[in-house]
Parts: structure tokens; C-alpha cells; sequence
């Protein structure tokens, strides 16, 4: 069974690129005494070898008996432009929080994160969405901070404004 | 109408200004207090931590809770560039570390931003031995058999950088002892259990990490840094076996720490009078019977240090004569 | 000894420990559900409560906190695809695939089971091994533990996918698990390698926050695109049911029982750590395979790499107390704080806890028995209710599964660098699924690299090169290579029958 056109390219390119980093692994090693060099030289050569075979085969598109993939797919019916899009739009959001989390704290980014994306991608109900969100602040801030005293960031700017 | 409002106003503004007042007399009122520990939990040092938040709160103006944090990371370095730059100075949290911090200093290592002078340092409330210890079963009884030892002990370490290593390491330069060190253990069980099976012979270590296996006979000591405990006053101290002034320097320089024992730190920029209630509050939590009986019992030794003693030992550290540093360096460095 | 073990269970049945044991596996529940609160740091908090209680009423709050743990863990792994409780990702495997099928309750009812017969067989272990145990942990020096880190590694072989390609993409990754266990100050010249001046990579890379990532991220990332439901893959409508789980687990009673003893004895084994156990079971539920064909269903949905896992994960917990009681040596970060709790009472592991102590040692396994029946009994009626929530609308569940997944990473090591490593892995991951290569090998080359090399520098420094003629040795080099050959031997077979098969036919005509 041939593999999709793209889905080749970016395996060559994939497998291209680990051995560009075990080949850097090995090379990176250079003045290091044996004891610590032999570990990373033996394996950074077989990530090469390996991936090397892996790159070849992908290219030449040879060798896939019963192509079947070791894991479950990440699934889709969906048509392709639409999962781009939609992947895109997700690492953003995923992005946005983290972006957020590290700006103002991660709580109040989650707070932003459950009430923008349940109204705009979940498109609930704004009282659903109030409930969840309100919930959220609650077991977060009451529950994680106020009782088991975790640690979760305040944000960069909190710092900030305090010195 | 505008009456009750003048009323409630004015009650309002009293009270805040009473609550104001309040706050003055006790700070930690109603606050938690952090205490931000540079190691892994589970360790001797996190055990300590723990056991000093459960009772220093009692001794604090208005009794805060205080809770314990781990931050790992670069042999505490990570926690303590954290409380030094990140951390809020108002006096909310206070910092444990690793009691080598100071040589990380000293030897310049990569990272650490911190300098240690800068600290308002609130004192310790244990003191630290290293001792180095043999199976209990090997028929030397004194550190200086083990030059003609034979086959040569095989002495266990996790790696350099760590007690388990550079001890043995400079004992067996300047005493000229026959050892080997085997290196790239785990942590302090797996050493123990390779002694338990033969694999190793010996390791070095904080007396009160190792005080188990001794007193279950498991393992004998055979030297330790200069120390006052009891229960070591039979084993000879690294510093009298040997008479180089510099090798003497060395050892002294390599056992200053333990006289700093865990020191307990606040960042710079915390206001003058929290410092001193902190500082009070460990003098007294060092007499507190509850607080000794606990911690004795898993094994530390309670002596209280101030932190202007404790700020001495500091500046002796790094105002150490060049000479002495570098032959320190060669056997030292900073590490897990 | 019988009467130490009468007594033992007596001392459990009185109503404070009891008490004390139930008020624990509360905790433990929750603990193991909720991101953030890590076992080791919870029993790190309640250590302090212990101080001046009776041992018994003391170990049987811990131990039942800790023991349910590994249990509610497991059930994100399963539902979410987020590995709980940091190292049950070979859960995630088949079990989360099990939940997109739209068999959540069969993979819950079934974990839920082997994690029952793990944890009995676990304190069966440490039952029985309490008269043999110092020749045993003692026979296994350093040379026999790097011998079983590389049978792990050869474990490889057979995770990997079919032929050449499959094999090969199964050694890169593999291979690079290897290599990225290498970062980190090297343990015998203390030389940084591959930290390019980060302190956050001195210890290495974090396995907790990486495997999280390198799982979880590209399921949620899914979730977020497909906008169904998680168990959307499978038959619409019906949810397979949890009894049928619970009879998967007694239909192959036979495998989840030697897995349970697999992760007992690597519990047993300190130098090995959590990780190296459900990983190991898993791979010998892949190979329980019969033929090559049904060993391509794991990775899929096969109930097997749930009951594999499951099992291991609670039995090491019963195998790592061993050397904690035996040896004051714990075999666990867990039990490395479980050692507070002896000091606090006043007992001294060691020697002592097989002889003066009996007693109070067996009432510690009748304690692990019970909290785990406790649990699962607890457990039980949930399960339903919990497996539907994969049928919930996935933009939904999108930003709690987050919230699991980021606030977990960074409440770990309260560090932005483990948020880092999971987005890292998690891409990696994406990678890796896309492109059809095995994951699996790469956790187990990032497991066991480090371990590997460290046993393997001791030995020789310690044996020179004797140490290769050691009969353990030898032995777990046979088997080895027995792990290594298999799948290619398996494959063979096959070919050569349907070859047979075919000049049959093709004579017959």
C-alpha cells in the first residue's frame, strides 16, 4: 500500500532530521572524556543508521508489508483543508493559554481559556458557560491554592508590578 | 439616608484603621508563609523543612500557616536564583538550600545568580557532619589501615560534584588510602543496598543520612569532619590525620558548610522588622521541646546558629586565600 | 511465622486503623485523579500527621493513601489519554484506544480488576518473601541489573511495527529515546552533556512531564480538531459495559498474573524505578501474541496491554516495600518518604522488621490487600458514570484536559521548564503518530538509557570485565536475546506454514 504523497514527504523530512541530530549527538561529543562519550556516540550512531533506513525506505516508498500503523490513527472524516484549519486554530488556542498563563498567571488564564472557548468554539449557552467558568475558578483558587497551597505562577506581570 | 451613609462610612474607615493597627502588632496574621525548599521531597533536606513548618508557625507573630514548596532543580540553585529574583520580598516566603550553595560561589559555577553575602540570612537549626564509613564486617578499624588495604575498597558515589564523591576522593590524595571510587549510582539507597550485597565497601555521606545504618551495625565510621557530636567523640576528625598546612586548609574549607548546618534564608528587599521576627522566632523554635523531640527523632542534630554567625561563616568561605581554592578546586566541585 | 501473620491482620481490623486506612484511601483517591497533587508530595504532607501514632494505625493512613494512588491514576490514562500518576503511559497504549472505541468501561473494568489481582499478588510478594528476602535482593548485583535493562531495551523489537519499515522506524525511535536520556550531568566525569547551558536540563530530562506531553498532546490536539466526542471511532450508541472488562481479566487470568509477579520483582529490584515495570508488562503482553497478526491489535485496543500494565503498576508497590522494610533502602520515591514515617514512629527498618517487628510488617500487607479491595469495591459502581464521560462533546472536555495536563506539568517541579518539555514531546509526538512511527520504544529508551549505562560503567569499574561470565548474567542474556529473536522467529513461522499452506493448495489442485 503506497503512502499518502505528503504524508511521505514528511516522514523523509522527519527522519531526515533525526539524523542530522544523532549525527550532531555524536559529533557534539568530541572532547569529552571516554566515560562520558561512549554512551551518546554508540547510540547517537544507531539513531543515524536508523534513521537513515527509515528516510530511505520512506522515500522510495518500499518495504511497508501490510501498512498497517502500530498505533490508533489519529482519526478523522473531516476533509483536509478543514483539519488543517482546525489544527491550526487549536494550537493557537493551546498557544493563547500558555501565552496568557505565563503573562497574568495560570489560573486566571484558565479562567479565560474555559470561558472563551466553551462560548466561542463550544458555543454553549452563556449560562453554561458562566456556571463552568465560575466552577473553575472555584476547585482551582479554592481548592488548589487556598487549601493544598500548590504552586501555580502568578504571571509574569504580578511580578513585575511588586518591585 | 445620608446620615446612615456618613455612618457606615465612618465605621468602615475605623475599622481598617484598626485592622491597620492590628496588622503592625502581628504581620503574619492570617497570612501563609512559603517555605521554598531547593530539593526533591522525600530527601533529608525536605524532611527537615517539613518538620520546622509544622512548628515555626506557633513561634511567628499571629501564627501563619506555613507550607512547604519543592522547587528542584541544579542542586537548589534553580530555587535560589528563584527566591533571589523572582519571589516577592514581603517576607511571605522563606528559603532552605543546600548548605554547599556558598562554594557554588566560590567556584564560580554557570547559573547560579545569586551572591550569598546578599541573603538576609535568619539562621540554622541543625548542624551537619560528613563521615565516611565502612562495612561493618571489613576488618579495618582505622582510616589509616586503609592504605594498605587489600583487595582496595571499592567505595560507592553517585557522582562528581556530590559528598559521595569528592570526600572520598580528596581523603584518598592527601591520606594516600587504597580505594577505588565507583561512581554512578542512583542515590544514597542504591549505595546501601550494593554495601548490603558486597558490591561496595564503603561511602560517604551526612552523618544524619548514614545514622541508621550505623546504628543498625550495618556500616562502621571511620573519619569525620570536625564535629562536636557525641556519638562520634571515637572517630578522628579528617583535619588531625593530616599536617600540609594546605591540605589541613583544605579540609577545613570543605567542612565550613557543615557548620552553617541548613540555613534558612529570606530574599533582599524583605523589611528589616520580618527579618528579626524571623530571626526571633527560629532562636525560639530552637528551645521548643516538641520541635526538638521530632526532629531528633528522624535524626538531626538541633543546634541553633544566628544569622550573623551564620553570615561569618559565609564570608570566611569566599575570602579564602587563592592557593587554597585552587587545590580545593581540583577535588571539589558543585554538584547533586 | 503463621501466628505473626494472624496478628498482622488483627491489628487491621481494629477500628482506629481501620479508620485511619479508609480516611487514607479517601485521599488517595482524589490524589490520584486531580493534576497537580502528586503520591510522593501527598505523602510527603500527611508525613507529619503520623508523628505519634501507633505503627500500625500509621502505615495503614499511608499505605492506603499511597496504594490507591496507582489505582485512580490509571483512570486518566485510560479516559483521557492523559497518563496519570506520571509514569502509567504503557496504560494510555491500548487502554485509551479501548475508550475511542467506545469500550471505555470494558478498558476501566478490566484495569480495574488486574490492578486488584496485581495489588493481592504484590502483597502476596511481600508475604512470602519476607523469610527469603535478603538472599534475594541481594543476588542481584549491579552486571544482573544492566542484564535486565537491555532485555527491556530488546523489548524494542517487538513494539515496533511489521517489517522492514516497521522495524526500522521502531529502532529510530528507540534510538532516540536512548539519546535523549543521556542529557544531563554525566555520572562519571560530571560533564553537562547536551544541557546547551540550561539549569533547568541538569538533572535530565524530566520523564513526568515528557511522557505527558508525548501522549496526551497529540490526543487533546485531536479532540480539539475532530470536535466529536472521544469514543467517536467506535460502533455509535452502545458503550461496552464494564463486566465485560472484569471477565477479560479471567478470561487471561493466566497473563495478568504473570505480569503482576513481573512488576513484583521489579519493584523488589531499588535500582530499577516505576517506570521500567508497567513497561516491561506491557511487552510481554505484546508478546503473549500468538501470531504476528494479533500482535499488530496491541497499540489498538487490545484489552491485553490494559491488563499488562494495570497489573504491574500495583504489584511494584507491594515490591518496593520489601527493601523499605527489609533493608531501610526504599525502592520508591514514594517509599523514600515512607521511611519518615518509620522514624516517626520509632521503628528502624531493617532487620529488626522481619524479626522483633513481624507483626507490625504484615499487618502492612494485610493493609495493602485491603485498601485495594476497598478501592475497587469503592471503584466499581463509578465506572459506568466515568465511561461516559467519553461520549461528552469533546469542545467540552478540550480545556479541563488541558488544565490536567499544563497545571500538572508545571505543579510537578514548580517549573515553566516541564511545560516546555511537554509542548516539546507533545509535538514530537504529533510527529510520530502522523507518521505511523511506534511510540512506545522511544518511552522505553528514555526509561532505560540512563539506567543502562549507569549499571553498566559500576559493573566494569567495580568486575572489570569478569563480571560477563556471572551466572544472572548470563542467564538474562539468553533471555535477551530470546525477547530480541522472538518477533522475527514468530514471523518466520508463519511464513513457512502459510508457504506449506499454499504448495497444499496448490498440489491439491
Amino acid at each position: 500500500m503506497r503512502t499518502e504523497g505528503k504524508d511521505r514527504l514528511g516522514e523523509v523530512l522527519f527522519a531526515a532530521f533525526l539524523v542530522a541530530v544523532g549525527a550532531g549527538a555524536v559529533l557534539y561529543t568530541g572532547s569529552w572524556p571516554v566515560k562520558a562519550a561512549l554512551y551518546p556516540r554508540v547510540v547517537g550512531s544507531a539513531l543515524v543508521l536508523a534513521s537513515l533506513a527509515c528516510c530511505v525506505l520512506a522515500a522510495l516508498d518500499r518495504g511497508e508489508k501490510r501498512a498497517a500503523p502500530v498505533e490508533l490513527e489519529l482519526g478523522s472524516d473531516l476533509p483536509a483543508p478543514v483539519v488543517r484549519a482546525r489544527t491550526l486554530e487549536s494550537l493557537g488556542w493551546i498557544g493563547g493559554f500558555l501565552v496568557a498563563g505565563w503573562l497574568v498567571g495560570l489560573i486566571p488564564a484558565m479562567v479565560l481559556l474555559v470561558l472563551a472557548y466553551l462560548r466561542w468554539v463550544g458555543r454553549e449557552s452563556w449560562w453554561f458557560t458562566g456556571m463552568f467558568t465560575v466552577g473553575t475558578w472555584a476547585v482551582l483558587e479554592g481548592f488548589m491554592v487556598r487549601l493544598l497551597h500548590l504552586p501555580i505562577p502568578t504571571g509574569v506581570l504580578a511580578s513585575l508590578a511588586a518591585r | 439616608m445620608r446620615r446612615r451613609v456618613l455612618v457606615a462610612a465612618g465605621i468602615l474607615c475605623v475599622l481598617s484603621l484598626a485592622s491597620g493597627a492590628g496588622l503592625a502588632q502581628a504581620p503574619f496574621a492570617g497570612k501563609t508563609v512559603t517555605m521554598l525548599v531547593g530539593n526533591p521531597p522525600g530527601g533529608g533536606y525536605d524532611r527537615l523543612a517539613r518538620v520546622v513548618a509544622r512548628h515555626l508557625g506557633r513561634h511567628l507573630p499571629g501564627n501563619p500557616t506555613v507550607v512547604v514548596q519543592n522547587m528542584p532543580g541544579a542542586a537548589g540553585i534553580v530555587a535560589a536564583n528563584h527566591l533571589y529574583h523572582v519571589a516577592r520580598p514581603d517576607g511571605l516566603t522563606l528559603g532552605l538550600f543546600n548548605q554547599n550553595m556558598v562554594f557554588g560561589q566560590l567556584l564560580q559555577v554557570e547559573g547560579l545568580r545569586v551572591d550569598m553575602r546578599k541573603w538576609q540570612w535568619v539562621g540554622s537549626l541543625t548542624r551537619e557532619t560528613d563521615v565516611f564509613v565502612i562495612r561493618a564486617d571489613l576488618p579495618y578499624r582505622h582510616i589509616l589501615d586503609l592504605r594498605r588495604a587489600d583487595p582496595p575498597l571499592a567505595i560507592g558515589a553517585t557522582g562528581p560534584g556530590s559528598g559521595s564523591y569528592d570526600f572520598p576522593l580528596v581523603l584518598k590524595a592527601f591520606l594516600k588510602l587504597n580505594v577505588r571510587i565507583v561512581s554512578g549510582y542512583r542515590g544514597r539507597s542504591d549505595i546501601m543496598l550494593a554495601i548490603e550485597r558486597k558490591e561496595l565497601d564503603g561511602v560517604a555521606g551526612s552523618w544524619s543520612s548514614l545514622v541508621s545504618f550505623v546504628r543498625r551495625g550495618l556500616v562502621r565510621p571511620l573519619v569525620k569532619t570536625p564535629s562536636e557530636n557525641p556519638e562520634l567523640k571515637d572517630v578522628p576528625s579528617d583535619v588531625d590525620l593530616v599536617s600540609e598546612p594546605t591540605a589541613k586548609a583544605v579540609l577545613q574549607l570543605h567542612a565550613v558548610p557543615n557548620r552553617i548546618g541548613r540555613p534558612f534564608v529570606l530574599p533582599p528587599g524583605v523589611p528589616g522588622e520580618l527579618v528579626r521576627a524571623y530571626r526571633q522566632a527560629f532562636r525560639s523554635l530552637a528551645d521548643d521541646p516538641a520541635f526538638r523531640q521530632e526532629a531528633e527523632r528522624l535524626g538531626f542534630e538541633v543546634v541553633y546558629t544566628p544569622a550573623e554567625a551564620v553570615l561569618r561563616v559565609v564570608e570566611e568561605v569566599l575570602n579564602s586565600p587563592p592557593g587554597v581554592v585552587r587545590v580545593f578546586k581540583s577535588f571539589f566541585r558543585f554538584g547533586e | 511465622m503463621v501466628e505473626a501473620v494472624l496478628d498482622g491482620l488483627l491489628r487491621v481490623l481494629q477500628p482506629d486503623a481501620l479508620l485511619y486506612m479508609l480516611l487514607g484511601v479517601f485521599i488517595g483517591f482524589w490524589v490520584g485523579i486531580l493534576p497537580g497533587i502528586g503520591g510522593v508530595t501527598t505523602l510527603a504532607l500527611m508525613l507529619p500527621f503520623v508523628y505519634g501514632m501507633e505503627p500500625v494505625q500509621a502505615f495503614a493512613f499511608l499505605l492506603g493513601m499511597h496504594s490507591v494512588v496507582a489505582t485512580t491514576g490509571d483512570l486518566t490514562s485510560i479516559l483521557f489519554g492523559i497518563p496519570g500518576e506520571g509514569l502509567s503511559a504503557a496504560l494510555v497504549l491500548d487502554g485509551h484506544a479501548m475508550a475511542k472505541k467506545g469500550e471505555a468501561g470494558r478498558a476501566l473494568g478490566a484495569n480495574l480488576m488486574s490492578s486488584l489481582v496485581g495489588a493481592l499478588v504484590g502483597a502476596a510478594a511481600l508475604a512470602l518473601a519476607i523469610p527469603v528476602v535478603r538472599p534475594l535482593v541481594l543476588s542481584f548485583g549491579s552486571p544482573e541489573l544492566f542484564m535486565l535493562t537491555v532485555m527491556g531495551i530488546a523489548f524494542i523489537a517487538s513494539l515496533s511495527g511489521r517489517g522492514a519499515r516497521g522495524l526500522a522506524r521502531g529502532a529510530a525511535a528507540g534510538a532516540l529515546g536512548l539519546l535523549l536520556s543521556a542529557v544531563g550531568q554525566d555520572p562519571q566525569a560530571g560533564i553537562l552533556r547536551y544541557t546547551f547551558g540550561q539549569l533547568y536540563l541538569w538533572g535530565g530530562i524530566d520523564l513526568v512531564p515528557a511522557v505527558v506531553g508525548f501522549f496526551a498532546i497529540p490526543e487533546i490536539l485531536d479532540l480539539m480538531v475532530r470536535r466529536s466526542s472521544i469514543a467517536a471511532s467506535g460502533p455509535t450508541g452502545k458503550l461496552v459495559g464494564v463486566w465485560e472488562g472484569v471477565k477479560d481479566c479471567f478470561r487471561h487470568l493466566g497473563l495478568t498474573l504473570r505480569c503482576s509477579v513481573i512488576g513484583a520483582f521489579i519493584g523488589i529490584m531499588p535500582g530499577l524505578g516505576g517506570g521500567v515495570a508497567q513497561w516491561m508488562s506491557y511487552g510481554h503482553a505484546v508478546q503473549s501474541a500468538k501470531t504476528a497478526e494479533e500482535r499488530e491489535r496491541f497499540g489498538k485496543g487490545d484489552v491485553r496491554g490494559v491488563l499488562g500494565p494495570g497489573a504491574a503498576n500495583n504489584s511494584k508497590e507491594g515490591g518496593a516495600l520489601i527493601p523499605t522494610v527489609a533493608f531501610g533502602v526504599p525502592g520508591s520515591s514514594a517509599m523514600a518518604v515512607l521511611l519518615g514515617g518509620f522514624f516517626l514512629t520509632g521503628l528502624v527498618p531493617g532487620p529488626d522488621m522481619l524479626t522483633k517487628h513481624l507483626p507490625v510488617t504484615y499487618s502492612m500487607v494485610w493493609t495493602l490487600a485491603l485498601a485495594n479491595v476497598v478501592t475497587v469495591a469503592l471503584c466499581f459502581p463509578l465506572l459506568p458514570y466515568l465511561a461516559r464521560l467519553t461520549t461528552i462533546r469533546a469542545t467540552r472536555l478540550a480545556p479541563f484536559l488541558l488544565l490536567l495536563v499544563f497545571v500538572g506539568a508545571y505543579t510537578a517541579n514548580n517549573s515553566w521548564g516541564d511545560i516546555v518539555v511537554a509542548l516539546l514531546f507533545g509535538a514530537l509526538g504529533y510527529a510520530m503518530l502522523r507518521f505511523r512511527w511506534p511510540r512506545a520504544p522511544l518511552v522505553l529508551g528514555l526509561v532505560l538509557g540512563d539506567l543502562a549505562e549507569r549499571y553498566l560503567w559500576i559493573s566494569v569499574a567495580r568486575y572489570g570485565w569478569d563480571w560477563l561470565g556471572r551466572p544472572g548474567v548470563v542467564v538474562l542474556a539468553g533471555l535477551t536475546l530470546a525477547v530480541l529473536v522472538y518477533p522475527f522467529l514468530q514471523e518466520w513461522r508463519e511464513r513457512r506454514a502459510t508457504q506449506l499452506l499454499h504448495r497444499e493448495v496448490a498440489h491439491a489442485d
